[in-house]
């Protein structure tokens, strides 16, 4: 009674120490006590957290900045090409019922010179005061252009750095130069970015347009549907109606464009490759920190079996001890999070911000938010990857008994069978003593070793991967190229005789052979009889060698061919019902053509503008333009990007010289340029990847090392014991590492081939409309071979360091 | 005269253990403990080793049983069959009217957690709880003493083995018979009736192996039951029964004189 007297008047003095059981605070005092394993596990989920919360953080930052920043600027849902036209008829269009807003354009190519380079650019001219349809969102300078002022789309960064108050020089297709002030710089996010074509997008007054020499009318009608804004079959029944509306009020209507998505940017395609090479990513890194939490997990607990069988010998219950390593875990998981969750918000705001910079996609972000979901994702993720991970290692754990926990020698307790194992030591005859030491250590704990193994194997294959998928685009880009065995491609503003442009190109210094094809529009019918998807068809001469697309499906034209046509295979994103073999309808020049598909070549990018082949005799005489053309390609005497663009101005200088009308003048290597830029977005995902599966391989070894040796200290003792010198320890403990590093590597290098070919698939179906040519990365292989190397010593070295420090006295003490 | 060592003589104010009310029926005897005909043979690569053949051994209330013999005879494998922490590969072990060799690996820990002080000879105090926290340990695994009681004990436990003045070290910062004063203390956390004490004294020196034999005496008198593993003659001569096993069979049993003549 007196000493319950006692406790009840000493309780109340201590109760703010009573908060905590004795069994949590082993837990805390755990963490708290060993901190670098504390910080190994922390890092190994905060890998998982922070690659989940990255990639899920920029996908939501980037699809709402495309989609709801899109919808911002009240996007066009087609558009249609018409004779010049006023206010009368946009006003005409606006007041139909099913149209919510329509807006006229003058749209115009012309050339421009900036920054001591001519560029193609399409120079389009509104009424800034009444912005209704694709509306421009200043980023800097003027909002509005005055009288021969300028105002560019500064997508145009990513290929001259211009500034406001610039002056550029604007050549007309008739060779007369006007001087204009650069004063403002724009987001569109309807025109084509640069990085995509190689040109610029510049904004004027109808005005000036006069001054140009142009009129002040519109040529471009763009309009917005009151309802269905995303029912592209709705949009073009719309469009329909808008087209007969506009010719029975006398215009003539030249073309028709009605989006593959209405209503969607452009750039949705770019962001769900970029999801779908961060998802890859994402799943990865979260695997590899399973494997980790996994293997850390194993050891921890391995090392706390004594203390497991302490806690059991006074009383403590296997669930009991359940709780406390799972709320282990789970305070590891929140650290994790504390760590990883901040760092991901960061890192996705950068690579968003990198993504939608001008010279990318050019996208105007949301505003800095936290994202209750994504932190709800990631909070989820940080406890239940490592509570999974764990618990096997936990069940395992808490149910050994009392007498094999407390008489484990802290050996490792998975060993092989000591049969398998002389037989692999016998067979290692000339093998010596150290490297016979490691090897065994490594066979000796299998499953620790698979798993280190397998997060290394893994990292590297995905790394030389994603090196892999560099070479195939480059090979891709190369191969696509082929398309432009050209030097200098000059389209005209209307037909020219071809032997008369033979005639004046030759002339030009520089040129060595011209070849001309032509070009006509027009839209292909669906079944119903329907004008569809615009189609252009590019038409060199038959058996010409300046142009070998990369053919997917099918063949490459053949000089006799008719109406045979090599289509896009954009196209076949668009409608993947066509095939080689297909009969299509291709309605051109107001009069419908029957064309068989005998091919399909790989193009890059998502595009509206579907581009096929068909030989020149065909289209020329369908057309009426026989022995005429509208765009030649010149063989030049140098190959040089330098002297190409030399040449190319040359000839333009020379054409206007002799009264013909350019409307564009292109070198193969700007457009070769082109292409290589589309991969620039995605290279730069997979080089973010490559170095976070490097971090992620790189601490997993280091761990496994660390935990390693920290296991076998007693066994380090046992070797200093019977002679063993520092070196000896050290070099043990190295070779262990490296030894690891070559199994893994030598795997690695062989699973590295699917894992290309995966990556290669997903970026090809985005970027190229297909697969991309694969091609095995040997540097990639041997730049991993070295980085495993690195990291094995490094995450050797300092275990091993400590390990050859101890004495024996310290080290037989341990347990 | 009250007890130093616990609130209520040899109980813990839950009664006797009784995880499912069968291990209580068909006790076979009145005896504390009993140990019958019990045979423990481990089996490894290098062949089967039959560690204790056949013990029969019986220890009432109050008694001090000192278990001899020399290393590898068996005494450490008895008291792991008496204290659940081994299972018997056949036989009986009954403690305080519960059938330990029936016990389920869970329903042991629950039941040595109250019924049963084990004490290590390395210890084996957690080296990341205060030497209070490990004390307090047990009672917060067995639910024992209401949770702002158990901080009191766990200090008054401390106070009676002169630790007072460490109780909020860690074990490592404290001599090895501090430790081990410790661990008695965390055996007498639950207020078992009985302790079982694996070679206490084995690790400690001659002047702090004193100390915690007087511990025992002391525990003793006021009516707990020891079992205490040692190979010490001295030791084994001031108890009230040894208990000499050869070869893992129990070569004779001392009767209780030994302690008397010291006293």
């Amino acid at each position: 009674m007196r000493e319950k007297a006692i406790y009840a008047s000493r309780s109340t003095h201590h109760a703010k120490n009573m908060i905590i059981r004795p069994r949590w605070k082993k837990v805390f005092a755990d963490l708290w006590g060993n901190k670098s394993r504390t910080l190994l596990v922390v890092l190994s989920i905060a890998i998982g957290v922070f690659a989940v919360g990255m990639v899920a953080n920029a996908y939501l930052i980037l699809a709402e900045a495309s989609t709801v920043g899109y919808e911002t600027v009240n996007p066009t849902s087609a558009f249609i090409l018409t004779s010049p036209f006023g206010d009368d008829l946009v006003d005409t269009i606006r007041d139909m019922p099913e149209v919510a807003d329509a807006e006229g354009r003058r749209v115009r190519s012309v050339r421009m010179f900036l920054h001591g380079r001519w560029y193609n650019t399409a120079l389009s001219a509104q009424n800034y005061d009444d912005g209704r349809v694709n509306l421009l969102q200043s980023t800097g300078g003027k909002a509005a252009p005055g009288d021969h002022e300028l105002l560019i789309d500064q997508t145009a960064v990513a290929l001259t750095d211009f500034a406001i108050g610039d002056t550029a020089i604007v050549e007309m297709s008739d060779g007369r130069h006007y001087e204009m002030t650069i004063v403002g710089k724009v987001r569109d996010q309807n025109s084509n970015p640069s990085i995509n074509t190689g040109g610029i997008n510049a904004y004027t007054t109808l005005d000036t347009f006069e001054w140009l020499g142009e009129t002040a009318d519109y040529n471009r009608l763009l309009y917005v549907a009151a309802e269905n804004k995303h029912d592209r079959a709705y949009i073009q029944a719309l469009t329909g109606d808008i087209k007969d509306k506009i010719e029975k009020s006398g215009y003539m209507v030249y073309f028709t464009l009605v989006f593959p998505e209405p209503g969607v940017s452009p750039t949705k395609f770019i962001i769900q490759s970029i999801r779908s090479v961060l998802g890859i990513l994402a799943a990865v890194s979260l695997a590899l920190s399973a494997f980790l939490v996994f293997n850390t997990m194993s050891a921890l607990i391995l090392r706390q079996v004594q203390y497991i069988g302490i806690m059991k010998a006074i009383g403590g219950l296997t669930r009991n001890l359940v709780g406390m390593y799972l709320l282990m875990v789970a305070a590891f998981g929140l650290l994790a999070y504390a760590v990883a969750a901040p760092l991901a918000a960061v890192a996705a705001q950068q690579f968003a911000e990198f993504i939608a910079s001008p010279g990318l996609l050019d996208l105007r972000l949301p505003v800095y938010r936290l994202r209750p979901e994504i932190m709800t994702l990631e909070l989820a993720v940080s406890l239940l990857v490592p509570v999974l991970a764990a618990l096997p290692a936990i069940w395992r754990g808490t149910r050994v008994t009392v007498f094999a926990a407390l008489n484990s020698t802290g050996l490792s307790q998975e060993n092989l069978s000591n049969s398998l194992l002389e037989q692999v030591i016998e067979r290692l005859r000339f093998v010596t003593g150290p490297w016979l030491l490691s090897l065994g250590n490594i066979l000796r704990n299998r499953g620790r070793a698979a798993l280190t193994l397998g997060t290394l194997v893994l990292g590297g294959a995905v790394f030389i991967g994603v090196l892999s998928v560099g070479a195939s685009a480059d090979e891709t880009v190369a191969e696509l190229g082929q398309a432009y065995r050209f030097d200098v491609q000059v389209e005209f503003e209307r037909p020219y005789r071809l032997t008369q442009i033979e005639e004046y190109a030759l002339h030009v210094p520089g040129v060595a052979r011209v070849e001309g094809w032509t070009v006509v529009n027009g839209a292909i019918l669906n079944a119903a009889g329907e004008e569809g998807n615009s189609m252009t068809i590019l038409a060199p001469p038959g058996g010409s060698e300046l142009t070998h697309p990369k053919i997917v499906a099918g063949r490459w034209l053949k000089p006799d061919d008719q109406n045979a046509v090599v289509i896009d295979s954009s196209l076949l994103r668009e409608d993947p019902s066509l095939q080689v073999g297909d009969e299509i309808m291709v309605k051109i020049n107001g009069r419908d053509y029957p064309w068989t598909i005998v091919g399909v070549y790989q193009s890059i990018g998502v595009t509206v503008w579907y581009e096929s082949y068909a030989n020149y005799a065909y289209v020329s005489r369908l057309a009426r333009e026989v022995q005429q053309t509208r765009r030649v390609q010149l063989v030049t005497n140098a190959h040089d990007p330098a002297s190409q663009l030399e040449i190319a101005a040359r000839v333009n200088d020379y054409f206007q010289q002799v009264g013909i009308r350019v409307s564009s003048v292109e070198t193969s290597s700007d457009m070769r340029g082109v292409q290589e830029d589309q991969f620039n977005i995605i290279v730069s995902v997979l080089l973010v990847m490559a170095l976070l599966i490097t971090l992620v391989g790189g601490l997993g070894l280091a761990g496994t090392m660390s935990m390693n040796v920290l296991e076998r200290t007693r066994e380090i003792g046992v070797m200093r014991a019977v002679g063993a010198s520092d070196g000896s320890v050290l070099r043990v403990i190295l070779v262990e590492g490296v030894l690891m590093a070559l199994i893994s590597w030598s795997m690695a290098i062989f699973l590295a081939v699917p894992a290309g070919k995966l990556l290669s698939s997903v970026v090809g179906n985005h970027i190229v409309n297909g697969q991309l040519s694969y091609v095995y990365s040997v540097p990639g292989a041997l730049l991993w071979l070295a980085l495993v190397l690195v990291v094995a010593v490094m995450a050797s070295y300092v275990p091993a360091r400590n390990a050859s420090r101890l004495t024996v006295r310290d080290v037989l003490a341990y347990e | 005269m009250p007890s130093l060592f616990s609130s209520v003589q040899g109980q813990n104010g839950h009664g006797r253990f009784q995880p499912n009310g069968n291990q209580t029926n068909g006790a076979p005897s009145n005896h504390l403990l009993q140990v019958r005909q019990v045979v423990k043979t481990y089996h490894s690569s290098a062949g089967d080793f039959t560690a204790l053949k056949g013990i029969d051994l019986t220890v009432d209330r109050g008694e001090f049983v000192a278990i001899i013999g020399k290393s590898g005879c068996g005494k450490s494998t008895l008291i792991n069959m008496i204290t659940g922490i081994d299972r018997p590969t056949s036989g009986e072990v009954w403690v305080n009217g519960t059938a330990v060799h029936t016990l389920s690996e869970g329903a042991i820990a629950q039941w040595r957690g109250r019924e049963l002080g084990v004490i290590f000879q390395f210890f084996q105090l957690l080296p990341t709880l205060t030497v209070m926290q490990n004390v307090m340990l047990p009672m917060d695994f067995c639910h024992t003493y209401p949770i702002p009681q158990r901080r009191e004990r766990a200090m008054h436990l401390l106070e009676q083995v002169g630790l007072a003045d460490v109780a909020h070290k860690l074990p490592s910062s404290v001599s090895g018979g501090q430790q081990q004063l410790a661990a008695i203390a965390r055996a007498l956390a639950n207020d078992p009736p009985i302790l079982a004490a694996d070679e206490p004294t084995g690790n400690l020196d001659s002047a702090t192996a004193e100390i915690i034999f007087q511990l025992f005496n002391q525990l003793v008198d006021q009516g707990k039951t020891i079992l205490m593993v040692t190979h010490d003659p001295d030791k084994a001569r001031r108890v009230t029964r040894v208990v000499t096993i050869v070869d893992g069979e129990i070569l004779k049993t001392q009767p209780e004189f030994t302690r008397e003549i010291v006293r």
